[in-house]
């Protein structure tokens, strides 16, 4: 094959690569919504109250244990799973209970959930239960919302702004 | 069929970009080149960048407004995209060549731990830009990640509000990002531990080339960013960077869980290929004799793999052996070419030299030799010797030839010919000896076929003697080359003494 032949050959492949390399790093695109959808995200990261109540230890209890943990009180640190309820137009789209984290059960329940919803004007219901002692006890939050299509609208539950946040 | 389709694309390439240009060969070099070129480009982009929540996008923009800088950032990111591409391809090209079994499991099962690590690297890279790519990215990482038990939904928090962006988020992903580019650094150190001289850098021909395509991309398609991140709407329709976070959208089309089983099986199934039946006799490994072995080091120097160590001789004060680890063996027998005890000029009934393969002793070798050229010269005839390797153009197939000119004999690698075994086959009546190798960029033993070449050339001990050289020639001839083998015997044929000398 002649020189300028085989070099242009050559040119053409290494530019083939390069044009693989460049169309495949961002096409096709990919998209997550329709174009009338919206999304809607639970996310909490909440410590439930604690599921017991903490007691008083007897005397004999006491004398049991180690000089340095006679602690007056007994204070299980298992802490409620939370549970959460929301309604999209009255109808619930999400009911399920999050269990705290950690081997003990000690720790925050971690909530997420993604659901793509039909942009428009929705009624967003929302309740939270963090006490199993007290399971029929919600708090709660109800919004009418205009949803743009490609919105976001995000469920968080925070006690220190007021409980339950839809924004 | 597969490895058929190869090898004839492997010999077209070589043919167009000359065997030791040819891009196809050099899979995992231009893999690290392009980690290289990433590393730098890398290092460039990150003087201007600004490791904050509020300055990250601007700084990216900024370096992609200015005329190279702009390029550096580019090549950061197609770089990186041609380093996973090429690691996908070299795996591919090793499997249908079938180089991931016996001796080689170990090369191959490291050799998958590089993919995850670029495309985490380039996953963690994504975030860095702070653009609608990049919240994709983080909440897809985000979603898929922290559906693991253990990890939590907690991990998700991080990346779903523009409160949750921190400066000090942002200096941990750098971390991140730096820290699994050195670790991707040691797994392919890890991968290359058990090759003796790897190849780690491309021809400069070929490196150049390819350096420049990717400066080409650069020029006439800068990377750009998207818009600034905006965690309140869903950014839509977004690009995928398809090598590293095209497994997000199945995330997102199935479950996270789902997409982790599909991950791990994949996984699992590469690295389990090794061990897969297959209906194949096993490899022997190379075996030393005592008696004959003089504790020389040739083998040791010449062995591919490191399967070679020296020990002291078990029976001579002040000597040493060969002593061969059967896991590293790939039973080449580069060792035996290498050994000064496989002359066949050796006065013994039976040729037993210091390092044998058992599948194929050197004494059948030389029997077989001497008995084809035996026959042959009882006809009257003076036959070409074509020597040949069992990975190259199939030399004991040539059905063009006519039966009685050529004696061919194909070995592991055409190493495992003891350069005297030329000098004796034009002794017991060989017109010429041609050995077809297939080529110091195409061996299957990755020496082989150079060290054969030295060897003829004296250039390497063991050497050919130089009053047997004029009848001896090379050619490099890999899977799938048998016609210019054929043009070649030919040509010798009809010129003898005038062929292209080793």
């Amino acid at each position: 094959m002649h020189r300028l032949a085989r070099w242009s050959l050559q040119a053409v492949l290494y530019a083939a690569f390069a044009a693989a390399v460049g169309v495949f790093s961002g096409w096709p695109p990919y998209r997550q919504l329709g174009p009338e959808q919206a999304l809607l995200r639970l996310s909490l990261l909440h410590p439930g109250a604690p599921l017991h109540d903490c007691r008083q230890r007897s005397p004999e209890e006491l004398a049991k244990l180690p000089a340095h943990m006679r602690v007056a009180q007994d204070c299980p640190r298992e802490r409620s799973p939370v549970h959460v309820r929301v309604t999209l137009d009255d109808r619930p789209v999400i009911d399920e209970t999050f269990a705290p984290s950690g081997l003990a059960r000690d720790g925050a329940a971690a909530a997420y959930r993604r659901l793509v919803i039909p942009a428009g004007t929705h009624r967003i219901g929302v309740g939270v239960n963090d006490d199993a002692r007290h399971a029929e006890v919600f708090r709660t939050a109800d919004q009418t919302l205009q949803i743009a299509p490609g919105q976001v609208v995000l469920i968080d539950f925070d006690p220190r702004r007021g409980g339950v946040l839809i924004r | 069929m597969l490895a058929r389709g190869l090898y004839r694309l492997e010999l077209g390439l070589d043919r167009l970009f000359g065997a030791e240009a040819n891009p196809s060969r050099q899979l995992g070099a231009l893999a690290m080149w392009s980690f290289w070129l990433s590393v730098a480009s890398g290092a460039y982009a990150y003087i201007g960048f600004e490791t904050s929540a509020e300055g990250a996008w601007r700084s990216v923009h900024a370096l992609q407004e200015h005329p190279v800088e702009g390029i550096v950032r580019s090549l950061h990111r197609y770089a990186s995209f041609a380093l996973i591409a090429l690691t996908l391809l070299h795996l591919a090209v090793e499997w249908i060549k079938g180089r991931y079994r016996d001796f080689r499991w170990f090369s191959w099962v490291t050799g998958i731990v590089p993919l995850p690590l670029a495309v985490a690297c380039g996953m963690v890279g994504y975030w860095l830009i702070a653009d609608t790519r990049s919240q994709y990215v983080a909440a897809g990482i985000g979603e898929w990640i922290g559906a693991l038990p253990g990890v939590g939904a907690g991990l998700m928090r991080n990346f779903i509000t523009d409160e949750a962006i921190s400066d000090r988020l942002l200096s941990l992903i750098i971390f991140l990002h730096i820290g699994l580019s050195l670790l991707l650094l040691l797994s392919v150190w890890v991968h290359l531990a058990r090759l003796v001289r790897p190849r780690t850098w491309p021809a400069r021909r070929t490196a150049a080339a390819f350096g420049a395509a990717l400066l080409v991309l650069c020029v006439l398609s800068p990377a750009l960013s998207t818009a600034r991140a905006d965690f309140a709407r869903v950014p839509d329709p977004v690009p995928i960077d398809w090598l590293i976070y095209g497994v997000l959208p199945l995330v997102q089309v199935t479950t996270p869980l789902f997409t982790w089983a599909a991950v791990v099986a994949a996984v699992l199934v590469l690295g389990t290929l090794p061990w897969m039946p297959e209906r194949r006799p096993a490899v022997l490994s190379a075996i030393v004799d005592p008696q004959n072995c003089n504790g020389c080091r040739r083998c040791f120097d010449d062995c591919p793999y490191g399967a070679i160590a020296m020990a002291p001789h078990p029976r001579r004060r002040n000597r040493q052996i060969a002593v061969v680890a059967a896991d590293q063996c790939a039973a080449c027998g580069i060792c035996v070419g290498a050994c000064p005890s496989s002359s066949p000029f050796r006065s013994v009934s039976e040729l037993v030299t210091g390092i044998d393969l058992p599948q194929r002793p050197l004494d059948a070798i030389r029997e077989r030799l001497a008995g084809a050229l035996a026959k042959a010269g009882a006809r009257g005839a003076r036959p070409i010797v074509v020597i040949g390797c069992d990975h190259g153009a199939r030399v004991e197939e040539l059905a063009p030839v006519p039966v009685e000119s050529v004696v061919a004999l194909s070995l592991p690698c055409s190493a495992a010919l003891p350069p005297a075994f030329a000098e004796f086959a034009q002794r017991a009546g060989a017109a010429h000896v041609l050995v077809a190798d297939c080529g110091p960029d195409a061996c299957a033993y990755r020496f082989g076929a150079a060290f054969t070449r030295e060897r003829l050339q004296g250039l390497r001990e063991p050497h050919l003697r130089a009053v047997a050289r004029a009848d001896v020639s090379c050619i490099a001839a890999p899977a799938g080359a048998e016609d210019d083998l054929l043009s070649m015997i030919a040509k010798l044929q009809g010129q003898p003494s005038e062929a292209s000398h080793a």
